[in-house]
């Protein structure tokens, strides 16, 4: 999956505001058209966005937390970074 | 800069600050002790506020405003452009914002401010009546809009019902229900049709707010008062009456869909996320899907019940 390799670090767009309540996340995207509230693992990963961590950190952190395969939480996250790319949240 | 159609003209803020006033008259507003002043008025549009706003409108040397503007005389010509005629659109205002300062524009107004610095101008186009006093109301509502944030609430695009004290506040997008619910509400007040205000109150529970800009259904309020929201609905028009609580992320996400002229700039994002999470935490959240008939009160009134206990307010309080 292109954009999203191992290596790289992704990092959230600053323009996004967002707050975790009870375990979730909400997050207004720039043009405020939308709202989208993300599931705790969604949250967790939303929240180490910062730029400093790479996929395959966020991948360990993800199995850390959660009872899910190494096979999986790579999927989930590639997914979830991809549709962060999708909808501007990510720079 | 959003100039979206050809014939948009975008304001030159330098000329705004420099045209003539229309007259010598101030007057204040204040909608629960936030206060907005404006000079700059012709008698006329003095006039007009006292009879718009009631026991809103204070003379304009009373109070300290969070905001005063200079009301001056609009370019000719307006700024947005009307649709071609014979053709129907939804209201345009353009609104943005660059850190305190916020502008906003329509058709025969452009105006700016700072929250922080408590200043701004106003350019109304001439054109009398209903156009040039839509504007000045228009242009206030995005004022408060920003003051609400500033006082850790919102302005709240809503059905407030004031129902033994409490508010239900019922809401959603356009023709989701919210004149219904307000029509099928008898023997209760409706505080507004269309928009209400949201304030942090003295516990917990956040207060809906009386203010003057009302829908099609809503007198204008004879006193200024705030009730303890009961509870925050979101309207679903269905064949049966039942309603669903929401945990507190999907309220927060469902509420800040409802709040006009904040929501488009990323600066406010994370004002709105605290004032409507502290909001939602204080009152509980539904979906409430209803028919049109009165039986979404026995179900919106027993939940309201259990969610506040036996915590039974004295109608409202009354604001200095």
């Amino acid at each position: 999956m292109s954009g999203h390799e191992e290596a790289s670090r992704p990092r959230r767009n600053p323009e996004v505001a967002f707050r975790e309540y009870d375990g979730e996340a909400v997050v207004v995207l720039p043009s405020g058209a939308e709202i989208s509230v993300l599931n705790p693992a969604g949250g967790l990963i939303f929240r180490l966005l910062d730029g400093t961590r790479t996929v395959a950190e966020l991948v360990d952190t993800v199995c850390g937390e959660f009872e899910v395969s190494r096979e999986q939480a790579e999927a989930d996250v590639r997914a979830f970074l991809e549709e962060l790319q999708d909808h501007r949240l990510l720079v | 800069m959003a100039v979206q159609r050809q014939g948009d003209v975008a304001p030159d803020w330098q000329v705004v600050a420099a045209a003539a006033p229309h007259g010598n008259a101030a007057r204040a507003i204040d909608i629960a002790g936030l206060t907005v002043r404006l000079d700059g008025l012709s008698d006329g549009q003095a006039e007009w506020i006292d009879r718009r706003y009631g026991v809103f409108a204070r003379d304009g040397a009373t109070g300290r405003p969070l905001l005063r503007f200079a009301v001056t005389q609009g370019s000719a010509g307006g700024y947005l452009r009307l649709a071609a005629s014979g053709t129907s659109e939804t209201y345009r205002l353009i609104v943005e914002r660059e850190q305190q300062r916020v502008s906003a524009w329509s058709y025969r107004f452009a105006g700016w401010f700072d929250t922080a610095a408590g200043t701004g101008y106003l350019a109304l186009c001439d054109g009398g009546g209903r156009s040039t006093e839509s504007s000045l109301e228009n242009f206030l509502r995005v004022a408060y809009a920003h003051l609400a944030l500033d006082a850790g609430g919102f302005l709240f695009h809503a059905a407030g019902v004031v129902k033994r004290g409490w508010a239900y506040l019922f809401f959603g997008p356009s023709g989701s229900g919210k004149t219904t619910v307000s029509t099928l509400s008898a023997g209760a007040r409706v505080v507004s049709d269309d928009l209400i205000l949201v304030l942090p109150g003295e516990g917990e529970r956040s207060e809906a707010v009386s203010i003057p800009f009302r829908g099609h259904l809503a007198e204008l309020p004879e006193a200024q008062a705030a009730f303890p929201i009961a509870g925050f609905y979101r309207l679903v028009q269905d064949t049966e009456v039942r309603l669903v609580p929401l945990e507190r992320a999907r309220a927060v996400s469902e509420v800040v869909g409802s709040l006009p002229f904040v929501t488009d700039r990323a600066e406010n994002g994370v004002q709105i996320l605290d004032a409507v999470g502290r909001a939602v935490q204080g009152s509980p959240t539904f979906r409430l899907h209803f028919r049109k008939d009165a039986t979404f009160w026995d179900m919106v009134e027993q939940t309201g019940l259990g969610a506040r206990g036996h915590l039974v307010p004295a109608g409202g309080r009354q604001q200095r």
